[in-house]
């Protein structure tokens, strides 16, 4: 059964979604093409990106001797 | 078909046209009146369901109404300590009628609710679904719903000034 607390509850919410704002439609254009991402070229890109660790950062797999600049 | 592409966006922007400002009223609830936090709640959900599709979900908008609660479960989270340190902006001027009133009232009390709690009050009273879907929505037990329902109620006479026996 409902009690006219429930009623009353029902009718305040009917009233408050009326002030809701207006539905502005999709976030996407979904009728944009969607692109591919480029192909990377080799040695191209974030420098951590290309694997290894400490020594081996950006510098494209070749590790360098300690104290080499890698000029 | 693989997971995370979306075969048919027509069918999503169907389901947004068909089901948005239904959606977007129920998150404004949700988040007690806060239009804007409310629209990013279900524009997020959109954005979700134009990226996977509506393949294999059985009732779009039980899926939506769900993903919402859920996103504005990970937010009110986020955004406890924030509210506590902030006073409540008004986004409207509720003017002197009766109905304003109404709104002016209801929506600050809910604030006093748990997000399950409020999403059970509102999934109940201004959706008009059955325990079982509620509990469906939320992914509980309908006891849990019942429990909820029981104790927003409860929180609500007392943020309303409203006597037990109504």
């Amino acid at each position: 059964m409902t009690t006219d607390f429930e009623t009353k509850i029902k009718a305040m919410l009917e009233d408050a979604a009326d002030s809701a704002p207006d539905f502005t439609g999709l976030p996407v254009d979904l009728s944009a093409t969607p692109v591919r991402p480029a192909r990377r070229a080799p040695g191209v890109g974030p420098a951590d990106s290309r694997g290894g660790g400490v020594g081996r950062r950006g510098l494209g797999g070749r590790r360098l001797a300690v104290g080499s600049r890698g000029g | 078909m693989m997971a995370g592409v979306n075969a048919d966006p027509g069918r999503v922007a169907e389901f947004a046209r068909a089901n948005g400002q239904a959606l977007l009223r129920f998150a404004y609830l949700l988040t007690g009146g806060r239009g804007a936090e409310a629209e990013d709640l279900v524009q997020g959900v959109l954005a979700t369901l134009v990226e996977r599709g509506l393949n294999g979900i059985a009732d779009p908008l039980a899926y939506a109404r769900r993903a919402v609660v859920n996103a504005h479960r990970s937010q009110a989270r986020r955004g406890i300590a924030e509210r506590a340190a902030l006073p409540r902006l008004v986004e409207r001027d509720p003017g002197p009628d009766r109905r304003s009133e109404d709104r002016a009232v209801i929506l600050p009390a809910l604030e006093a609710l748990s997000p399950d709690e409020r999403a059970v009050v509102i999934l109940r009273y201004y959706a008009d679904l059955p325990d079982e879907e509620i509990a469906a929505v939320l992914g509980c037990a309908r006891a849990t719903v019942r429990s909820h329902a029981h104790r927003a109620m409860t929180k609500l006479r007392r943020e309303l000034g409203e006597d037990e026996r109504n």
